[in-house]
C-alpha cells in the first residue's frame, strides 16, 4: 500500500517570487495589443478556430490563411483568428497536421529558421483535453528548425495545449519578431489575449514559470490553471534551444516542466523576443470537449486505469521511475550509448541506474502526471537537489527527471557515471532551455575528438573534454548563456561542430609547436586523474602537480605533461580535478589575421589567426586547418543525419532501427519507429520486406498520437493481462481498441487498423513534401553517419570482436582467421552499407515512393493528398527521374 | 475511524440499501447510482462498500480527494475533474462512476442505508 | 553427426541436454519484465519456466515486449 503523500517538503523559497515582486514586475508591462474574442462551443474535440499572434516584423503573409477578424496594436503587433475548414480537419486532423499546414503556408524555400516569417505553431488536436484516459493532453509545436533547416515536429506534454483549447483555439500561431521581451497572455475564462511588454522577468523557466504563475492566477487554488511556455537563456546562443511546458504540482506547492524538446524550436521563440506564452483556464472537466459517446471514453479509462493500478509495479515501475527504469536494461542487452554510440554497455551503468535514482534523489510515491487523468504518471522529480555551478549554484531546486533520455544521453554516451551530475544538466538543459539529448550526444561528439586530438585545451580555453567530465558537461551550457566560449561551438549541434572544427581546429602550425611545452597538455586517451582527490585540497590550484604524488598519482609522464599547469577542483566530493589553465599564448607577429569568409580558400599547412565574430573567442594560437583525412574522420562519427543528433539507442546492431532513424523525416529521433527488439532480440522482422513492412506500420502509428494530442507511452509501457494471447502482441490490440474507442467517444468516427493508418499516412507525406520542398527529402539526405551502421573503429570491433567474428564468418561466408581488424572492419561494413541499400529500397517501394525517395503521385492520389501545392513540388522530380504516370487521368495534374 | 461496516452473512439481498443511498444523493432508485453494492454469492450475498482505506487518495490527479479527521474520504466534487484514476486505483471496486454523473462516487458513511436495512446487516462504526 | 540444435527466435541454438526455458533466458541475459514465451507454437506460463524442459527441434520463442520511449 502506497504512502499517501499529500505534500513534498520543498525548500524552493530562494527562486519563489513575492506578490511584491511581481507586482512591480507587472507594473513594467506595457500593453502592446488586447483582443476579445467569442467563447466557442466545442464540437467532436474542435473549437473550429485557430489563434494567431504576430510579434512584429515585416514579412509576406500572402500565402497564409486570412484573418477571420483581428486587432493591430503597437510594434507592429497583430492578434487573429483564423477558421479551421473542413478541409484541415479532413486531411490534417490536428496537432501535427495543423502545425504543418500552417507552417508551409508560413514560410517560402529560402525560409531560415530565424526569418520573421518563420512560425511557432502548437496545436493539441482533437482529444486533447479528455481527462478519462491516460496521456491526453499532449501537443506538438512545429517550427523551421536551426540545426536542420526544414520543418521540424517537437512532442511535449500538457497543461497548455488542453488550456489552449479549452480557452478556444485549435492551434496558436507565433509569427514575426519583437524588438522588445515580450508575453502573450491567454485568458481563456475572460476570453481576452494580450500582448505585453516585459522587462524585467526571468527568461530561464524555473524562475519564469514561478513567476507568471503567481503573476496571472487570481489565488492560490487558480494556480492549476495556469500553464506558462518559456524557453532559457542557453536557447539564445545555441541551436538546441527547447520550449518548457509547464504545470502547477499542487503536492510540491512548486511549478513543473515538460519539454518540447527537440530541434531547437526554443531558438526560434528566443530569437522572437518572446519570453513566455500564459494560457489560464478554469473549469476543466470531463465533458470539456463535448464527445459524442462519453460512456466509451470513460469505460476505456477505468479499464486502463485499472491496469496501472494492478500491473504497473510488476511490469515497468513507471509510476515509481517513469522512463529511468530502462537504463539498467538497455545496459544489459547492448544497447546503451556509450561513448559517442562505441558501446552499448559500461561497467560503472550500475552507478546511474534506475535504482541509484529512487533511493538517492527522486521523490517517491508523487504522482505528477502531466494531464489531468494520467493513471501512468511517468513524470518525475529530484526534489531539493542542490546545484554545484553555474548560474543558480548553491540553490535547492526541482528536477524534473531524469528520463531514460537524460540518463543515456547526459550519462552513459559522454562518459559520466555521477548521477549528480547528470542530474545538474538534466535542469540546467531545462531551465535554460535546450534539448538534453541533443546536448548529450553533440557533447560526445566534441569529447570524442578530444579524445582522438583533434582539438586540445588550449582550444577549449581549458575545458577538459574527456569522457566523464560531468563539470564540463554543465559548463558547456554556463558558456552558452553566456555567449562566450567553447561552448558556444558546441551549441551549434553536431553538423555546425564538424564544419567549425574543419574550419578553426586542427594541428599547431608545425613551426610553432614547440611552444606548447608547459604551456598545455595533448589529450590522451586514458583520463590521466581518476583517483579521489580528499575534500580537503578542493579549490586550491595544485600548480606544480607535485602533491598529486599524495594521493597515488606517481605516473612521471602524466606529472611531467601537467606540469606549470594550474588544476582546479571542481567536485564536491571525491571526484578528480579536471580543469586545466594553460597560459594563453601571446601573438605572434607575421602570421595574418584573416576573415571567416576567406578560411575556405586559405592553403592548408599557412597558419592564420581569425577574426570570426560568430564564434568570438580567440587565444592567440595560430590555427593550421585540419586534414581532408581528419575532416572524413568526423564525418563517421559524428551522430547526426539532416543535422538533429541521434537519440539515445544504439542502433548499430539492428538494421531495421538504423532505418528507422535515417528514414525519419525530422532527423533521428526514435519518435517514428522503435524496432531494436523486435529486429535484434526478438527476430520477429526477418527479411527486408518485414522491415520494411515494420518501417511502414509503427511511423505511421506511433505519428498518429501527434495528430490527436496523445502520448505514446500508454499504448505500451503496460502491458494488458491477455495480451501474449494475441495473434500480434507487439500491436498491443487492446490498447488500440482503447484508442479506437476514446476516438469515436469524442469524434463520433469509427477507426479501424487500416483508417488510422491513413489519417497519419496523410500528414506523414504532406511533411516529406514539406521537407522536399525546403531542399531535403531525397535518397542521399536519408544517409546514415557510418557509426550508426557498425563498427567503424578497431576500439568498436575489438570490444564485440566474438559477434563480429561470427556474422563475418556466418551472414557474409568470409573467414576471420588470418584476416587483420582493418580488412575485418572494411568487409563487414562493406557488408552493412549494402544491408542498408537494400532496406532503403524496400522501405520506398512499401511507402510508395521512388527508389531516389520522393513521394509518387499515385500515392498523393491514394491518399488524397493531391493538393496543388504539393504536386508542384513533386511533379519536376517525377518527371527527370521518369515516374510521372501518363494516361489521361493523371492530366490535370501537368497543369497544376 | 467513521465507515460503514457490512455484515454480509446476514443480508437477505433485498436491495433496499442500494435504493436508500441512491435516493438520497441521486434523487433516483438505480442501483447503477449506489455506493453500496449488493451481489449473489455462493447461495449467499456479498455487501460491497468503500471502507475509508484511503489508497485512493494518492493517485488524485486533481487532488481532490482526502481524508477528514474522522477518517472518512471524501472527494471535493468542485475540484474533481472526472479523471476516474481512483475508481482504477481501488483494486476493491468501492468507488463507482456512472455515465451519467460528471464525478465519481462512493460511500461517504452517512448511514442512509443503515437506517434503511432491515437484516440489521449495516451499521456505522465511529 | 553435426551438432543438434533447437530454433530460438527463428535463428539456430545449439541444443543442451536439461535446458529449461529459465536456463535459456539465463544464458542469453533476457530478464526484460515484459516476456511472452512460446514452445512450438504454445503459449508457456511464467510459473512454468523453471520445469519446461526443452527437446532437440524445439521451436523456442521468448519474444520482448519494448516499444521504445
Amino acid at each position: 500500500m502506497p504512502e499517501n503523500v499529500l505534500k513534498v517538503e520543498t525548500e524552493y523559497s530562494d527562486h519563489i517570487p513575492s506578490r511584491e515582486e511581481i507586482a512591480a514586475m507587472k507594473a513594467k508591462h506595457r500593453v502592446l495589443a488586447t483582443y476579445s474574442y467569442e467563447p466557442s462551443t466545442i464540437e467532436r474535440g474542435y473549437n473550429s478556430r485557430s489563434l494567431y499572434i504576430s510579434v512584429g516584423g515585416d514579412y509576406d503573409t500572402s500565402e497564409q490563411d486570412p484573418l477571420t477578424s483581428s486587432a493591430k496594436g503597437d510594434n507592429g503587433v497583430v492578434i487573429g483568428e483564423k477558421a479551421v475548414t473542413d478541409l484541415m480537419k479532413d486531411k490534417f486532423t490536428g496537432g501535427k497536421g495543423f502545425d504543418l499546414y500552417h507552417l508551409w503556408k508560413s514560410v517560402k524555400e529560402d525560409t531560415h529558421w530565424n526569418a520573421p516569417e518563420n512560425n511557432v505553431v502548437i496545436s493539441p488536436g482533437p482529444l486533447a483535453g479528455i481527462t478519462q484516459y491516460a496521456g491526453t493532453g499532449k501537443s506538438i509545436v512545429c517550427s523551421i528548425s536551426p540545426l536542420t533547416g526544414l520543418p521540424f515536429d517537437s512532442n511535449v506534454g500538457g497543461f497548455f495545449g488542453p488550456f489552449l483549447k479549452f480557452s478556444g483555439f485549435d492551434a496558436l500561431e507565433l509569427q514575426g519578431k519583437s524588438d522588445e521581451e515580450l508575453i502573450i497572455f491567454i485568458d481563456g475564462n475572460a476570453h481576452t489575449i494580450s500582448v505585453e511588454t516585459a522587462p524585467d522577468e526571468s527568461i530561464d523557466s524555473h524562475i519564469l514559470c514561478e513567476q507568471l504563475t503567481e503573476m496571472y492566477a487570481e489565488n492560490e487554488a487558480d494556480k492549476m490553471n495556469i500553464s506558462v511556455v518559456a524557453s532559457g537563456r542557453a536557447a539564445e546562443h545555441s541551436y538546441i534551444g527547447c520550449l518548457n511546458f509547464s504545470f502547477f504540482d499542487k503536492r510540491r506547492n512548486c511549478v513543473r516542466i515538460k519539454q518540447a524538446g527537440r530541434g531547437g524550436i526554443g531558438a526560434v521563440f528566443r530569437h522572437k523576443k518572446i519570453k513566455a506564452v500564459v494560457a489560464r483556464y478554469r473549469g476543466v472537466h470531463g465533458d470539456s470537449n463535448n464527445p459524442v459517446n462519453k460512456k466509451l471514453i470513460n469505460d476505456a479509462g477505468v479499464r486502463f486505469h485499472k491496469q496501472m493500478a494492478q500491473l504497473d509495479t510488476k511490469q515497468n515501475n513507471m509510476r515509481k521511475i517513469g522512463t529511468a527504469n530502462i537504463i539498467e536494461v538497455m545496459d544489459r542487452y547492448d544497447l546503451l550509448p556509450t561513448h559517442n554510440f562505441q558501446y552499448g554497455a559500461h561497467p560503472e551503468t550500475p552507478k546511474i541506474s534506475s535504482k541509484v535514482y529512487i533511493e538517492k534523489y527522486v521523490t517517491q510515491n508523487v504522482p505528477d502526471g502531466c494531464w489531468y487523468g494520467c493513471s501512468m504518471s511517468c513524470a518525475k522529480a529530484a526534489d531539493n537537489f542542490e546545484l554545484r555551478t553555474g548560474a543558480y549554484k548553491g540553490s535547492k531546486v526541482c528536477v524534473d527527471g531524469p528520463e531514460y533520455e537524460n540518463a543515456g544521453g547526459l550519462g552513459s554516451n559522454v562518459g559520466c557515471f555521477d548521477p549528480h551530475w547528470i542530474l545538474e544538466a538534466n535542469f540546467y538543459c531545462d531551465t535554460y532551455g535546450v534539448d538534453t539529448i541533443s546536448h548529450g550526444t553533440m557533447t560526445a561528439f566534441a569529447q570524442e575528438c578530444y579524445q582522438r586530438g583533434l582539438y586540445n585545451l588550449d582550444d577549449t580555453e581549458g575545458l577538459d573534454m574527456r569522457w566523464g567530465n560531468g563539470y564540463a558537461l554543465n559548463e558547456l551550457m554556463h558558456q552558452m548563456v553566456a555567449g562566450d566560449g567553447f561552448g558556444v561551438i558546441v551549441g551549434k549541434g553536431v553538423r555546425q561542430q564538424k564544419r567549425i572544427f574543419a574550419e578553426r581546429f586542427g594541428k599547431v602550425a608545425p613551426e610553432y609547436e614547440h611552444m606548447l611545452e608547459g604551456q598545455a597538455w595533448q589529450s590522451v586517451e586514458e583520463p590521466i586523474i581518476d583517483k579521489p582527490i580528499p575534500t580537503a585540497h578542493f579549490n586550491k590550484h595544485l600548480v606544480d602537480c607535485e602533491a598529486l604524488k599524495d594521493f597515488g598519482y606517481d605516473d612521471e609522464k602524466v606529472l611531467n605533461e601537467i606540469k606549470g599547469t594550474s588544476l582546479e577542483n571542481a567536485g564536491a566530493n571525491n571526484d578528480s580535478a579536471f580543469i586545466a589553465h594553460p597560459k594563453r599564448w601571446e601573438k605572434i607577429p607575421g602570421i595574418p589575421t584573416i576573415s571567416r569568409e576567406e578560411i575556405a580558400d586559405w592553403p592548408a599547412g599557412k597558419p592564420y589567426y581569425s577574426d570570426d565574430p560568430v564564434c568570438p573567442y580567440t587565444n592567440g594560437r595560430p590555427w593550421v586547418k585540419m586534414t581532408p583525412e581528419q575532416v572524413a574522420e568526423m564525418e563517421e562519427f559524428g551522430m547526426e543525419n539532416k543535422g538533429l543528433e541521434y537519440s539515445e539507442y544504439l542502433m548499430k546492431e539492428s538494421l531495421a532501427q538504423q532505418g528507422g532513424y535515417a528514414l525519419c523525416n525530422k532527423g533521428p529521433q526514435h519518435d517514428e519507429a522503435w524496432l531494436i527488439f523486435m529486429d535484434m532480440v526478438n527476430n520477429q522482422i526477418p527479411t527486408f520486406e518485414d522491415k520494411a513492412e515494420a518501417l511502414h506500420y509503427f511511423p505511421m502509428f506511433r505519428t498518429w498520437f501527434g495528430l490527436l494530442g496523445l502520448c505514446k507511452l500508454p499504448w505500451n509501457d503496460v502491458t494488458p493481462v491477455n495480451n501474449k494471447n494475441e495473434a500480434e502482441p507487439h500491436k498491443f490490440p487492446e490498447h488500440v481498441q482503447n484508442y479506437f474507442d476514446i476516438y469515436e467517444g469524442v469524434t463520433g468516427f469509427k477507426h479501424n487498423e487500416a483508417s488510422m493508418v491513413r489519417q497519419s499516412e496523410r500528414v506523414y507525406t504532406f511533411q516529406r513534401v514539406f521537407i522536399l520542398r525546403m531542399g531535403s527529402g531525397m535518397r542521399e539526405h536519408d544517409m546514415p553517419p557510418t557509426r550508426s551502421l557498425g563498427p567503424i573503429s578497431a576500439r568498436e570491433y575489438l570490444s564485440r570482436e566474438e559477434r563480429y567474428d561470427e556474422q563475418l564468418l556466418e551472414k557474409i561466408g568470409v573467414n576471420p582467421a588470418d584476416m587483420s581488424t582493418e580488412k575485418k572492419i572494411e568487409v563487414i561494413m562493406d557488408y552493412r552499407k549494402d544491408q542498408f541499400r537494400q532496406l532503403v529500397d524496400a522501405v520506398y517501394k512499401r511507402r510508395g515512393w521512388t527508389p531516389n525517395g520522393i513521394v509518387k503521385l499515385e500515392k498523393l492520389i491514394e491518399l488524397e493528398m493531391d493538393l496543388p501545392e504539393l504536386v508542384r513540388i513533386v511533379r519536376p522530380h517525377l518527371k527527370a527521374e521518369g515516374y510521372w504516370p501518363s494516361g489521361t487521368e493523371f492530366a490535370k495534374y501537368d497543369s497544376m | 475511524m467513521k465507515k460503514l461496516v457490512a455484515n454480509s452473512s446476514k443480508c437477505t439481498g433485498c436491495g433496499a440499501c442500494e435504493i436508500a443511498c441512491s435516493k438520497a444523493f441521486y434523487k433516483e432508485e438505480n442501483r447503477e447510482k449506489s455506493a453500496i453494492r449488493v451481489t449473489a454469492n455462493d447461495g449467499g450475498y456479498n455487501i460491497s462498500v468503500c471502507d475509508q482505506c484511503g489508497d485512493c487518495i494518492w493517485m488524485c490527479s486533481a487532488v481532490a480527494l482526502s481524508q477528514a479527521p474522522n477518517g472518512v474520504v471524501r472527494l471535493n466534487k468542485k475540484s474533481c475533474v472526472g479523471c476516474l484514476i481512483c475508481v482504477g486505483e481501488c483494486l476493491r471496486n468501492f468507488f463507482f462512476y456512472n455515465n451519467d454523473l460528471p464525478t465519481p462516487f462512493k460511500c461517504s458513511a452517512c448511514g442512509i442505508c443503515a437506517k434503511a436495512c432491515p437484516a440489521d446487516a449495516l451499521s456505522i462504526s465511529e | 553427426m553435426s551438432e543438434p540444435l533447437i530454433q530460438l527466435n527463428n535463428r539456430p541454438y545449439p541444443f543442451k541436454d536439461g535446458a529449461t526455458i529459465a536456463s535459456l533466458m539465463a544464458e542469453n541475459n533476457y530478464d526484460f519484465p515484459s516476456l511472452i514465451v512460446k514452445v512450438n507454437g504454445s503459449l508457456v506460463d511464467e510459473d512454468s519456466w523453471h520445469s519446461t524442459v526443452i527437446n532437440v527441434n524445439d521451436n523456442v520463442e521468448i519474444i520482448h515486449l519494448f516499444g521504445g520511449g
